[in-house]
């Protein structure tokens, strides 16, 4: 027996996990909360304080109800609330499944701490209509969790759409010409994508008569699509297609690096709260939970999946090397760790399945703590490109160590949890074919070499005294000692960074404090994965879909 | 008399005595009376819908005992289309209660426009549906004529042409239809034409004189122009009545005429009139849509899209299945809340800012808050998105004609909402981010009962969505016996 079987170990009945359904109104409250909060602050517009205050503690209400459905979660009980039909044949139905629950909660989780620092963003941006700005956040956010708690096709696209509808007015914010002009064109990709899920769910309903949720598959879709492949193959299709734009799998990711014209918050939220989020999760439960993994592989939908993320893996770090953009270059980072957790659904092997579900909670506390990281920068020293970077980190250590901490998650180094999420992801991949661990361990080097020079430069360069970036277009090994000035910086040769001690004065504490606080998580999550109950949770979701027991 | 038949009369004559009313004494405000004649229509409609629901179909015969006579025929979907048009007719009263149009001239048409709608759905005779269209489009032509435009008068007679030429195309066809059948009540009619057989040219020909008559009273591509003009030139809540709750009526008698005279047997017996009619209604759903990219003027984009969504809910009506034809039907009654409700949204934003355009709405929303709210609501349903009305009507279409293998109707019924999506975004995007840079009348130039009005429709848009299944549950078994074959 190989090590690898040994993993899996055959459990003789399927789905007992997830059968016991129990009435609660929990997962209902977890999502109310943020739409309750939207009420207050359009109520309390003209009070900052009331407006201001408001989503950090429905953000700490929200973290404190999902918490506590977590113990049900794991002891195999899911707190559902079912609110009657909604269309014929189809309920109104939300519950905390481990696979929803993974979602939620890191969703939740983040967005205390954007409550937090949206706080210190908008003064230090001086943003305008902030109670748009507000409510539009907080729709987000409760949408997303919706769209975790969805326990069916349909109640998910409900709050897919509304997640649309929320993020809409953020891409667009600020109102200019070139904001309104991406505002539309995201629209039109993510309801085109919305509207892709609809007709599939409509065929999947037509052919399994209902649109709900099951581990390993909605019963009685397998066999109807043994005997309409051809529907079930556009059905599929066009729901993966469909959730791939949110999830910005190419070619279909065009609009993320142009969103980034959005507010830095906003671009922590649409990178690591909700949105992409919502994409990649909408493809795990299409995979798992709608057509199951057994029906997924028999249409042949399985390994073109896995080719096509393993490309936007891969492409999506070159690009990322080629951005001078900070924010860009994120977007396209992100570009390509989306398609991390694609691949490990795609494979369609328990422990794959198992680092790509953790992977969205690993890269969801990395992105937002680096995007967070570049908001404080554009904030205190206008610095938005890599090749301004140099000698930054004089100014802002702790935001700098921080970046130097979700760089490392991101490229799979280990004790952060990057590495966590990635070492699942080769040893499930390996399963499959050893190109996959390739794919991943060329796109870990990709990482190291598009973070690396910002770091470097930030910490052990001085404006007077750096390569011209990006790197790949100057020489090669770089230009040491050189003494010209960098012509791509904006700093002259005696607007050095004035040095700060890091504690914590480089920003205001609204900005700092969430930067810290995610380095944190990053660390902990990396060293104690075991203990953080995320991983428990893509562990129980696998052990569902695939009726085995993943250790 | 039963209880039924009076409510039937009381619905129908309630608005026809308060127009007398109107004409008769004009010390008292029109307004009033309109308000009251109307108010008590819609309870009796009530009423009459609950016992509809409760104990299923009406039929009831006026005339002499074996000689002439006009047969009645309700259920709960004529009571539907019913309901629509009186809580559009009353919504609007308290829109133009200070807006205007006010006086004589528009509301006598007005309150005849709410008994002719009334009159076409519960109508179960076919000369009775065309005395009430021609009834219909005479209000109609009038309360064109009410607006401040120039040239509506030649618009009003522009309208008169084309929709009298309609209504007699479709007289053409009943008559036809009675000279093989013997008969102009529609059930009866439709046994007879059975007896004569489905495939017989004459029953056919009759049928395409109909379906052509009506399809121009819906404005289906490519008989919409009228539409367009007359939406245009009229006064805003006219046009709601215009997009609202006019072509839904041609609807409702077209699906009267498909299901009662010529049913699902003549359908599946002539598959080429059949598949012709559906996707004429789908190339209207397209058309229309396209149509309405060229448009920057608001109520020229709400004209195109009316065309759109009728294709769209004949489309399901000609799938015929109960899935289908509920979808159709709900659309139907969303369709009319969200535009009659969208126009005179449009009707507020010209009173306070003057404005038409796209390029007039910007920046709306700063001063207007709830106005640009329920703008952005009611755009949301308009396009479809969940869990609107608009989305779930689409949603059992899409699923109805799947179940019948009519897979291109439902690629382009979802489709829809994406280019849908296209023209109203960019005037959400102007209300929103674009500069304000206009003339602003003042809060005080429009009332909050203009406002509570449109804001109360797009929340109805959002609960009608959500309570689809109530509905469902209620117009049931009226769309069993009408997609069922008739037994008598």
């Amino acid at each position: 027996m190989s090590s690898l079987e040994a993993h899996l170990e055959w459990r003789p009945t399927r789905n007992t996990l997830a059968e016991v359904a129990m009435t609660d109104p929990r997962p209902l409250a977890a999502i109310a909360i943020a739409f309750f909060a939207i009420v207050v602050i359009v109520a309390g517009r003209r009070r900052p304080a009331i407006r201001d205050g408001t989503p950090i503690v429905a953000s700490l209400l929200t973290i404190a109800v999902i918490a506590s459905m977590v113990p049900d979660v794991l002891a195999g009980r899911q707190p559902t609330t079912n609110l009657g039909a909604l269309v014929a044949g189809i309920d109104l139905s939300v519950q905390a499944d481990p696979l929803g629950t993974i979602f939620a909660l890191v969703a939740s989780c983040l967005w205390a701490v954007t409550a937090v620092y949206s706080l210190g963003y908008v003064r230090g941006e001086g943003l305008e209509h902030r109670t748009r700005y507000t409510a539009a956040l907080c729709l987000s956010i409760g949408s997303g969790i919706g769209v975790a708690f969805a326990s069916n096709l349909l109640v998910l696209v409900i709050f897919y759409e509304l997640t649309t509808v929320g993020t809409y007015p953020l891409v667009a914010h600020r109102g200019t010409e070139r904001a309104r002009e991406v505002g539309y064109e995201y629209v039109a990709y993510v309801i085109g994508g919305g509207t892709l899920v609809v007709g599939g769910a409509v065929i999947v309903y037509t052919l399994a008569g209902s649109v709900t949720f099951a581990p390993g598959g909605i019963p009685g879709l397998a066999d109807a699509a043994a005997g309409a492949p051809t529907a079930a193959r556009v059905a599929i299709v066009a729901m993966l297609a469909g959730f791939a734009v949110k999830g910005a799998i190419m070619p279909l990711h065009a609009w993320l690096p142009r969103a980034m014209v959005a507010p830095t918050t906003v671009s922590g939220v649409l990178h690591a709260v909700v949105v992409v989020k919502s994409g990649v999760f909408g493809i795990a439960r299409t995979v798992l939970e709608v057509f199951g993994p057994e029906t997924t592989a028999d249409l042949g939908v399985g390994t073109p999946l896995a080719i096509i993320a393993a490309a936007t893996i891969l492409l999506g770090s070159l690009l990322a090397l080629r951005q001078d953009d900070l924010k860009r270059r994120l977007a396209y980072s992100t570009v390509s760790h989306l398609s991390y957790v694609v691949l490990g659904i795609a494979v369609l092997v328990p422990a794959a399945v198992v680092g790509g579900l953790f992977h969205i909670a690993a890269h969801a506390v990395a992105k937002l703590a680096l995007f967070f990281c570049v908001g404080a920068l554009a904030i205190e020293t206008d610095v938005k490109k890599v090749s301004e970077i140099a000698g930054v980190g004089r100014r802002m250590p702790l935001t700098m160590a921080v970046f130097a901490v979700g760089a490392c998650s991101l490229a799979g180094l280990p004790l952060f949890v990057g590495f966590a999420s990635k070492w699942y992801l080769l040893v499930g991949g390996a399963e499959l074919s050893p190109i996959v661990p390739a794919v991943l361990v060329v796109s870990g080097a990709l990482n190291v070499a598009y973070f690396w020079p910002i770091v470097y430069g930030a910490f052990f360069e001085t404006p007077e005294r750096a390569d011209p970036k990006p790197l790949l277009e100057g020489p090669m090994g770089g230009t040491p000692g050189s003494d010209e000035p960098n012509k791509h910086s904006h700093v002259t040769m005696d607007g050095r960074w004035k040095r700060l001690p890091p504690t914590g004065v480089e920003a205001s504490p609204a900005l700092v404090v969430p930067l810290l606080a995610l380095a944190l998580a990053i660390i902990a999550l990396g060293i104690w994965a075991d203990h953080l109950v995320v991983l428990e949770l893509a562990r129980a979701a696998a052990d569902a879909s695939f009726g085995v027991i993943v250790r | 008399m039963s209880l039924v038949v009076a409510l039937l009369f009381a619905v129908l004559l309630l608005p026809a005595i308060g127009a007398l009313a109107v004409w008769l004494d004009s010390k008292r405000t029109p307004w009033t009376v309109a308000t009251v004649s109307l108010g008590l229509t819609a309870v009796a409609s009530t009423l009459l819908a609950t016992l509809l629901i409760l104990d299923g179909p009406t039929v009831y015969r006026l005339g002499i005992q074996g000689g002439p006579g006009l047969v009645f025929r309700s259920d709960a979907l004529s009571v539907t289309v019913g309901l629509l048009d009186v809580v559009l007719t009353l919504g609007i009263l308290g829109y133009i209660r200070t807006a205007g149009p006010h006086g004589r001239e528009f509301y006598v048409p007005y309150l005849l426009f709410t008994t002719a709608v009334f009159g076409v759905v519960l109508s179960g005779d076919l000369f009775g549906i065309y005395a009430f269209l021609v009834l219909l489009i005479w209000a109609t032509g009038r309360l064109v004529e009410c607006g401040e435009k120039a040239g509506v008068e030649a618009t009003a007679r522009g309208y008169r042409r084309t929709a009298t030429l309609g209504a007699s195309v479709y007289l053409v066809g009943v008559l036809l239809a009675v000279w093989l059948g013997g008969s102009s009540d529609g059930r009866r009619l439709g046994f007879a034409l059975a007896a004569v057989g489905y495939t017989d040219s004459l029953v056919i020909t009759s049928f395409v004189f109909m379906t052509v008559g009506l399809a121009l009273l819906v404005a289906l591509v490519p008989l919409h122009g009228w539409l367009v003009e007359t939406h245009a030139r009229a006064t805003d809540p006219v046009s709601a009545l215009i997009s609202g709750v006019l072509p839904a009526a041609a609807v409702y008698a077209f699906l009267r005429i498909l299901f009662d005279v010529f049913t699902l047997e003549f359908l599946t017996a002539n598959p080429a009139v059949t598949n012709g009619i559906i996707y004429g209604a789908i190339g209207s759903l397209l058309v229309g849509n396209l149509l309405a990219y060229g448009q920057r003027d608001i109520k020229g984009m709400l004209a195109y899209s009316t065309i759109s969504q009728f294709g769209l809910i004949v489309a399901g009506l000609l799938v015929a299945t109960e899935t289908a034809v509920f979808g159709s039907v709900i659309q139907l009654f969303g369709h009319g809340i969200v535009k009659g409700a969208f126009c005179l949204v449009a009707g507020l934003i010209a009173i306070r800012f003057d404005a038409r355009t796209i390029d007039e709405f910007g920046g709306l929303a700063n001063r207007a808050p709830l106005v640009a709210a329920a703008f952005a609501g009611l755009a949301i349903a308009m396009i479809g998105l969940p869990p609107t009305v608009g989305f779930v009507g689409k949603w059992y279409i899409a699923v109805g004609a799947l179940e019948q293998g009519l897979w291109v109707v439902t690629a382009f019924v979802v489709f829809s909402t994406l280019l849908t999506l296209g023209y109203v975004i960019p005037f959400v995007d102007s209300i929103y981010f674009g500069t304000f840079d206009g003339v602003d009348n003042g809060s005080q130039s429009i009332t909050s009962t203009m406002v509570a009005v449109v804001v109360l429709a797009a929340l109805l848009s959002l609960a009608i969505g959500l309570a689809s299944v109530t509905f469902e549950a209620f117009l049931r078994e009226a769309i069993e016996q009408l997609v069922a074959a008739p037994v008598e």
